[in-house]
């Protein structure tokens, strides 16, 4: 049998105002060649600046990643002729990355990181059928790279692996971390070896579109490759494959053959970059609370592991939960944000903090819920209506015209009326059929509209059946 | 002399055509700016020396993280020698259509 071998490449872009080495603005639009200036299109005479807030945010990565840091470092230009590039290079950290040789735990394994380094996007390239388009917007995007060491031993170990790094990102807040947006890309190196023997010869499958997808590009590639190691004993050369998503195969890429001679050398226009301990020490006193610590929070406090894994994957609904979690019922809290308040968000595409629903009106609907003043059914309503439109709980139940009926006597009609035209059920209730109370409870919430409490229309149902 | 598949390497890297009647200039002309380059290796590093990556004693010099101004999208175009609505167009690089 043969054991696969994984490492894997990541480029993340990195949020910051404007681009690594120019002020143009980064960001992503549908526009194309919008967001440009000379510096990114390699004009000749213009000089790069490094963005101070880039270095801060590789900083922040390499340490949360516990890599060790190279105090003093510099760029390098990569050399290569490729028409994503205008300059004819790359800005790049060849000899000194930011971080190295730092590790994430994924369960009780370790996976090391070779390196964390800083470089700059390129154009993106759409291939037609005429000739390639270049989009110039995100070239000089802050990246860093990311790569692993061959330290994962099977597609689950790769997506754990991924799984976690994106996780780290994402609160560090750095970045969007999305993959289907291209601002996290994996590449994936596969080899399968037997185990005590060296490893394989490397397949690199490029750009997979989501973290689960690069487990199925693996679980594709040890079959492929199984199959050509039985029949012929070994894999002839390296190269490059993407993933067809439709029939989850790999497939290769004919990239024309350029050879790689990318002749490094340190960027000139770039002064040494040294960073201090006293930088370092305050990058890491100020480290956000990370997924781990608050899982282990929330279970403690009784949310559900499907619950508590939704919002942890969130960043919006773990700043949102943060906010109210000392002033209302974390359990009921945390069912309402993965239920009713995740449904709206999702159909309208939005982020918790870009919707009407407040810290105050929710915390006044979970603590309303939890004294059952409001029911479970008022609460459908009731939170898209306060995600539409804000305003209080009071309001919102008015304008929805759902108030619960308070006056007891009132309630006691609603259930006699219920009772009177309900003799047979009376009966059967007598004779110990406990579904009787079912049906009349029933009817008392159609007579009733649904504006009695249930728990309360139950009490006063089960002392005046007795009456009867 | 450098062999003529080292210029043909040289030059494919360039993107340059080299005429056949040019091989013999530039297997000179390469190897005497590798010759005096190459003094570079007599120079004793033993020891603690480290490598000097840029003669400037800069060091640290940074821009702020905002936004400054840029160039309108015909600008950006001007010297595109293709163009297609506002994409610049360049041979294709890949055989297969895809997004890289």
């Amino acid at each position: 049998m043969y054991e696969v071998v994984v490492g894997i490449e990541v480029h993340v872009e990195l949020k910051s105002n404007s681009k690594v080495f120019s002020h143009s603005q980064n960001e992503y639009s549908n526009e194309p060649n919008i967001y440009v200036n000379e510096i990114d299109l390699g004009m000749p005479g213009v000089l790069p600046v490094l963005n101070k807030k880039v270095i801060e945010m590789a900083l922040q990565a390499s340490l949360a990643l516990n890599c060790k840091i190279n105090k003093v470092m510099h760029f390098d230009r990569k050399n290569y002729f490729y028409p994503d590039l205008p300059k004819g290079y790359q800005i790049t950290e060849q000899d000194t990355p930011i971080g190295y040789d730092g590790y994430i735990d994924i369960g009780d394994k370790k996976i090391g990181i070779e390196r964390l380094h800083i470089e700059e996007d390129t154009c993106k390239s759409i291939h037609g059928k005429t000739g390639t388009m270049l989009n110039a917007n995100r070239a000089g995007v802050p990246l860093i790279e990311i790569v692993s060491k061959p330290d994962m031993r099977s597609p689950e170990d790769a997506v754990a692996y991924l799984t976690k790094l994106r996780e780290i990102l994402l609160y560090l807040g750095i970045s969007d971390v999305k993959i289907e947006e291209g601002s996290m890309r994996c590449d994936c190196n596969v080899s399968l070896h037997k185990p005590g023997t060296p490893f394989g010869t490397k397949i690199e499958i490029k750009n997979i579109g989501s973290i689960n997808n690069v487990g199925e590009a693996i679980k594709y590639e040890i079959k492929r490759q199984s199959e050509i190691l039985d029949r012929e004993g070994f894999i002839k050369h390296e190269e490059t494959r993407r993933l067809d998503d439709k029939t989850m195969t790999t497939i290769l890429m004919r990239v024309k053959e350029t050879g790689n001679d990318y002749r490094y050398f340190p960027e000139p226009d770039i002064p040494y970059v040294e960073i201090s301990d006293d930088w370092i020490n305050e990058v890491k006193a100020n480290m956000p609370v990370f997924a781990d610590e608050l899982k282990e929070k929330y279970e403690a406090l009784g949310i559900n592991s499907n619950n508590l894994k939704t919002i942890i994957s969130r960043l919006d609904l773990v700043e949102f939960l943060e906010s109210v979690i000392d002033s209302c019922d974390p359990i009921i809290a945390s069912n309402l944000l993965t239920g009713d308040i995740l449904s709206y968000l999702n159909k309208n595409y939005v982020s918790i903090n870009k919707i009407k629903l407040n810290s105050d009106n929710f915390v006044e609907l979970v603590n309303n819920i939890k004294e059952d003043k409001v029911s479970s059914k008022q609460a459908k309503e009731i939170i898209p209506y306060l995600c539409e439109n804000g305003g209080t709980l009071a309001d919102a139940i008015s304008k929805l015209g759902i108030e619960e009926i308070n006056d007891i006597s009132a309630i006691k009609d609603i259930i006699k009326k219920v009772l009177d035209s309900n003799p047979e059920s009376i009966k059967d209730f007598k004779e110990g059929k406990d579904r009787a109370i079912k049906y009349l409870m029933g009817q008392v919430m159609k007579e009733s509209k649904g504006k009695v409490n249930p728990k309360t229309a139950n009490d006063l149902l089960m002392s005046l059946i007795r009456e009867y | 002399m450098l062999s003529k598949n080292e210029v043909d390497h040289v030059a494919d890297l360039a993107r340059l055509h080299v005429d056949e009647a040019e091989y013999e200039l530039y297997e000179k002309q390469l190897y005497d700016i590798l010759s005096e380059i190459k003094k570079i290796e007599d120079v004793d590093v033993e020891g603690e020396t480290e490598i000097m990556i840029s003669p400037s004693t800069n060091k640290n010099t940074y821009s702020n993280d905002s936004i400054g101004p840029m160039l309108s999208t015909s600008d950006v175009l001007k010297n595109a020698k293709h163009t297609n609505g506002d994409f610049i167009v360049v041979p294709r690089v890949v055989a297969d259509s895809e997004e890289i």
